[in-house]
């Protein structure tokens, strides 16, 4: 005998005809739904995100389908328990297409079945296999919903329905393929290696109850499937759709990079007041988010008991445009039993200071950390400079501390009200002269480098003392370098992150303007946040250059030689931990030169914080929240501080001048008698230099 | 309420006084590299005030200015922040005028601009500290004058009830209007001006009228100013030592006794 | 809209057609047109102004007890079976005639407990959440 099965088998013809009669009805309501979200996104601005199709639909399948993003070895288990409820899930409704293309298509159309012998009972173990899988995942997710509670995940009714519902899908499958095994007794049942058992125990039972309880069983299994169809589009298992589109529709650029407002002149309005200022792809994405909490894993606002948690923010926005015209629109939509934010609240609310509050709006250090972390790639940084750019610039209200420095960006070029001809004076205190490019340009000469200093490494004491040792680390190296000198100005970033894109873009034209007319090719940075913006955000205004941030550069320079290492300096046989800036490490990925620049120091012994690399956890200081107060619960820098100091290390090494301020504090404020220094990479280097610049280097450091 | 506001625009009163530099005859303080000059701050206060008054009563707000053209940048930071309209005396006979010249200039300038209910001074410029303009332009306009203006307390559209500093404590003041008041720094905190205002301000024309334009007859200053002189506070600072904090004490008392303070 | 319903009844004439003829070939026909035709009319009903006030007040119809009411009925015909099979392989082992198949009824028993134990208490936890009863939320402590 062949194996294989009657399908529809104990099934009466009439029973068929209102399966398929009642199947329209929940992709009836999935239909509406999506067309009702699609509608709402449409809303929103337009934003190209059609380009590179080839690229985007293989991200796509590798970040999602196949789980790149989803799985991790920080965290297995949300990774696990989802490919086990994805491949479950999939395998089943394979399996049931293949049933129907069986039974609808080949047999009746071409004369051709295949759903018997090998492939049947491959069928078999493999609808087992996803059925059990189905079950272990969804176990895995109520556990951890409802046991094992991670600070992360807020639980709704909904993330508990689902997983519910998908497995009782998954058991009804079970009993269903027991009850005819024990009416058959297939001799090749035992390939149903689950339900072979239990049918074997159902034996004992008459016939006819097998035969009526099968039919039972079947229509429940029907309604139950179809009931969850139905739910699909007002849940958080819109996903699948959603989340998908969201991965494939991303924005393919460098994650650091804002989009500009163009033609400010001309813009009737600027950032997000409303839904609508929002690009379509932004209002596509907060559908995508289904409360997984990753985002608030290394989220310095949410671990320091802010106002701001990325989740919800997603949430609020979603919840503010969330169709309220779906079935669970009545007493079952109602906020504890949904997504939280998602329903129930009305749309009648003003995006800012109703859905979304000014507090949770200025808490971010926009270190990038949510959107390092969200499987979906929702950029939540954007969507907050979207809404500050709209406080700013439309309403006139940001936090009091930001108005002295917008003034003293706009009027002096610089945050914090410095001289702008004192730009330079920190090359007073060289042995070297460092040129500017002025003068080489007027000579007829070229450079290979600007050295674009920054702000606080010209102006700040303890970040001169920086600047001071990288300028003679390129000088013992050979290096040919010039500065802006006087000419030099804030790049932009504080101003763009703080919302004022207007400012921004004046600070960055008139440098890019400069730059160009230097005719400069290649920038070395002293400041991540520089970098970052040079790199990232100057070729929107026609400033292309190659950047390269200063501990990429000393790595290159140790590596070829050109710095010779002394076996003896200041800060060997001393313990090191390194904090990585959001800006160059998880923004630009730049991890592994800094750490290779500290390891090449004869005898230092470098250790790791817990959080560390594209997982780093912000100083604080990001967004323009260095010159904004930080006063709701702990301080971002203190917590970072303490991570620092419970590696036992003596020296902190940072390579951003804005987290040195950040963490000298938090160290200063933690343990003021801990005697541990925060020092930039360039510093420690210098120090080991082999030159005649190291006596002076000791007083500096 | 139509409501004129003076706006003098000086070097940045916060330029370190290693800094400051005059201009060669003497007479000028010339903004050093990368800081621009700005509106006075007094007058900052004017102007916000006047803002306030309009928001509660409705009507015009002009900015008024004598300067060189550059003080355009003043007047647009005016609009910038809320004025309606600005205009600007740019005679280059008027700007060495002493006090008396300015506040007639500013006075027929103000006649030239129509009605008004009020006008609001800064207290004093902060580059000559002389705080004179604002009685010679209350003289020439034949208003009262009320300075320096610390509080608003009510007004009614006819009457003003104010508080002008005095030594320790205040005068409550009532004023008919038209008036000139001379506001203090106490009175308010400017607003930073909004992102559209700041647009539209970069738009705006600002006319520049002659003493011809104005009808003014051109009479010799009976102050001049003959020169400014920068003088340089040096501080130095020494570390007192000592093994322990009481000898560090002893020898800080002496030193201090040594210096003369005690 | 009226091509989504046109579909429909299309599909549901087809259907009927050949479940009547036993003409399994136009199954398939049906199967498109029904689910094209609740796909257009799904699509059609997103654009309707109306519609969303007419599918709020289907919504409004269920109430919480009564999905909890639905739940149960869903879940029942599965439980009782599975308490079947648990009662079954218990019989059947005590019973002497069912030597050879003991350990096979021992791993149906222990799978029917464990499908039993799962289904039952997602049943509690999936009740409990459609009556809005919200779940113990974490301590959210400070890293």
């Amino acid at each position: 005998m062949i194996p294989s099965r009657e399908i529809f088998f104990n099934i009466v013809p009439a029973g068929v005809i209102a399966a398929y009669v009642l199947m329209i009805i929940p992709i009836g309501l999935l239909a509406y739904g999506l067309a009702r979200r699609v509608r709402r996104w449409r809303l929103g601005q337009a934003e190209n995100r059609f380009d590179q199709m080839g690229h985007r639909i293989w991200n796509m399948v590798r970040m999602s389908v196949l789980h790149g993003r989803i799985v991790r070895t920080r965290n297995l288990y949300g990774g696990i328990m989802h490919a086990a409820i994805f491949t479950g899930f999939v395998t089943l409704l394979i399996g049931t297409l293949i049933v129907m293309v069986e039974t609808d298509f080949t047999v009746p159309l071409l004369g051709f079945s295949f759903f018997h012998g090998n492939f049947y009972l491959g069928f078999k173990l493999a609808m087992n296999v996803g059925g059990l899988l189905l079950i272990l995942g969804t176990s895995m997710a109520l556990y951890r919903r409802l046991v094992l509670r991670p600070a992360t995940q807020q639980t709704s009714g909904d993330d508990l329905l689902l997983p519910a519902t998908l497995l009782i899908l998954a058991v009804q499958g079970f009993v269903q393929q027991a009850l005819r095994l024990a009416m058959t007794q297939d001799p090749w049942a035992a390939w149903s290696f689950v339900s072979y058992p239990v049918a074997l125990a159902l034996q004992g039972l008459p016939m006819d109850v097998l035969a009526r309880l099968h039919q039972l069983n079947w229509t429940v299994h029907l309604v139950t499937a179809l009931v969850f169809i139905g739910y699909i589009a007002y849940s958080k298992m819109i996903h699948p759709f959603t989340a998908l589109a969201n991965v494939l529709m991303r924005r393919i650029r460098p994650r650091g990079e804002l989009n500009p407002i163009p033609n400010m002149e001309t813009a009737e309005n600027f950032g997000a007041s409303k839904l609508e200022h929002f690009s379509w792809a932004q209002l596509m994405s907060v559908d995508a988010c289904m409360h997984c909490g990753r985002c608030l894993e290394y989220c310095p606002t949410f671990n320091t008991g802010k106002a701001l948690r990325p989740r919800d923010l997603v949430l609020e926005i979603a919840g503010l445009q969330a169709d309220r015209g779906g079935i669970f629109s009545g007493v079952l939509g109602e906020e504890a039993n949904t997504g939280r934010f998602r329903w129930g609240r009305g749309g009648e609310r003003e995006l800012i200071g109703g859905a979304v509050s000014t507090e949770e709006i200025w808490d971010c250090t926009t270190c990038g950390a949510c959107m390092e972390q969200c499987p979906v790639f929702i950029e939540h940084v954007p969507l907050i400079v979207e809404m500050r750019r709209n406080l700013v610039m439309e309403q006139n209200s940001f936090p009091q501390e930001l108005a002295p420095i917008f003034t003293s960006l706009e009027r002096l070029g610089n945050p914090y009200q410095n001289v702008p001809a004192e730009r330079a004076d920190w090359t007073r205190k060289l042995e070297q002269p460092v040129r500017q490019m002025s003068e080489v340009v007027a000579a007829g000469e070229t450079v290979d480098y600007l050295f674009f200093v920054g702000c606080l490494g010209s102006f700040v004491a303890r970040n001169q003392k920086v600047t001071l040792a990288l300028t003679r680390i390129l000088q013992n190296a050979g290096i040919s370098f010039a500065i802006l000198g006087k000419e030099e100005s804030c790049n932009g970033d504080p101003a763009r992150r703080m919302g004022h894109e207007f400012l921004a873009q004046q600070l960055a034209m008139k440098m890019v303007d400069k730059m160009n007319a230097y005719n400069v090719k290649k920038v070395v940075t002293g400041c991540a946040h520089c970098f970052n913006a040079i790199k990232n955000e100057y070729p929107q205004l026609g400033g292309n250059y190659e950047v390269i941030h200063h501990t990429q550069l000393i790595d290159e320079l140790i590596a070829a030689g050109r710095l010779t290492l002394n076996e003896a300096s200041d800060i060997t046989q001393e313990k090191v931990t390194y904090h990585d800036p959001c800006y160059l490490g998880r923004y630009n990925g730049v991890v592994e030169e800094p750490r290779r620049a500290l390891k090449t120091i004869p005898i230092v012994n470098l250790t790791e914080m817990p959080r560390n690399r594209k997982h780093s956890f912000c100083c604080g200081g990001g967004g323009g929240k260095a010159m904004m107060k930080d006063q709701s619960a702990t301080r971002i820098n203190q917590t970072r501080a303490r991570e620092a100091l419970a590696t036992g290390a003596s020296v902190v090494a940072a390579s951003c001048p804005f987290c040195m301020g950040m963490l000298e504090d938090g160290i200063a404020a933690v343990d003021e008698k801990s005697g541990v220094r925060v020092l930039d990479i360039a510093e420690i280097v210098a120090s080991s230099l082999q030159a005649p610049a190291v006596t002076a280097q000791r007083e500096t450091v | 309420m139509n409501i004129v506001v003076t706006i003098k625009q000086v070097a940045d009163p916060n330029i370190p006084p290693s800094h400051i530099q005059l201009d060669p005859s003497g007479k000028r303080i010339v903004s050093p590299f990368g800081i621009p000059p700005v509106m006075n701050g007094y007058d900052a206060n004017a102007l916000e005030e006047a803002l306030r008054l309009k928001e509660k009563h409705g009507g015009k707000v002009t900015a008024l200015g004598l300067g060189d053209d550059s003080s355009r940048e003043s007047l647009k930071r005016a609009i910038a922040m809320g004025a309606d309209t600005a205009m600007l005396i740019n005679d280059p006979d008027l700007l060495n005028a002493d006090s008396a010249g300015v506040g007639r200039a500013l006075a027929a300038a103000i006649r030239k601009i129509g009605s008004f209910d009020l006008i609001l001074c800064g207290r004093q410029a902060s580059d000559t500290d002389g705080g004179q303009v604002l009685h010679w332009l209350a003289e020439a306009l034949d208003v009262a004058a009320v300075t320096p203006v610390a509080k608003i307390e009510s007004d009614d559209g006819k009457q003003l009830t104010v508080h002008r500093l005095v030594e320790e404590g205040y005068q409550r003041l009532r004023v008919e209007l038209p008036a000139l008041l001379g506001v203090s720094s106490e009175i308010n905190e400017p607003r930073f001006p909004p992102m559209r205002g700041t647009m539209a301000a970069g738009r705006a024309m600002i006319p520049g009228w002659k003493a011809s334009d104005l009808g003014l007859q051109p009479s010799a200053a009976k102050v001049e100013l003959r020169n400014l002189q920068i003088q340089l506070r040096t501080s130095k600072a020494e570390l007192i030592a000592g093994s322990s904090p009481a000898e560090q004490g002893t020898a800080l008392a002496d030193k201090l006794h040594e210096l003369g303070f005690i | 809209m009226r091509y989504g319903l046109i579909l429909l009844a299309a599909g549901v004439a087809v259907l009927l057609m050949s479940e009547a003829g036993e003409w399994a070939a136009l199954r398939m026909l049906a199967v498109v047109l029904l689910v094209g035709g609740a796909i257009a009319a799904g699509i059609a009903g997103g654009a309707h102004p109306q519609s969303a006030a007419y599918i709020k007040r289907v919504g409004a119809i269920f109430s919480r007890n009564a999905m909890c009411a639905v739940a149960i009925l869903l879940t029942a015909p599965a439980l009782a079976v599975l308490a079947a099979s648990l009662y079954g392989a218990l019989v059947r082992l005590t019973s002497s005639n069912a030597a050879g198949d003991a350990p096979l009824l021992i791993l149906g028993g222990v799978v029917a407990l464990i499908l039993l134990a799962l289904a039952s208490t997602v049943v509690v936890l999936g009740t409990g959440a459609i009556r809005g009863k919200t779940p113990q939320q974490p301590t959210e402590k400070q890293a």
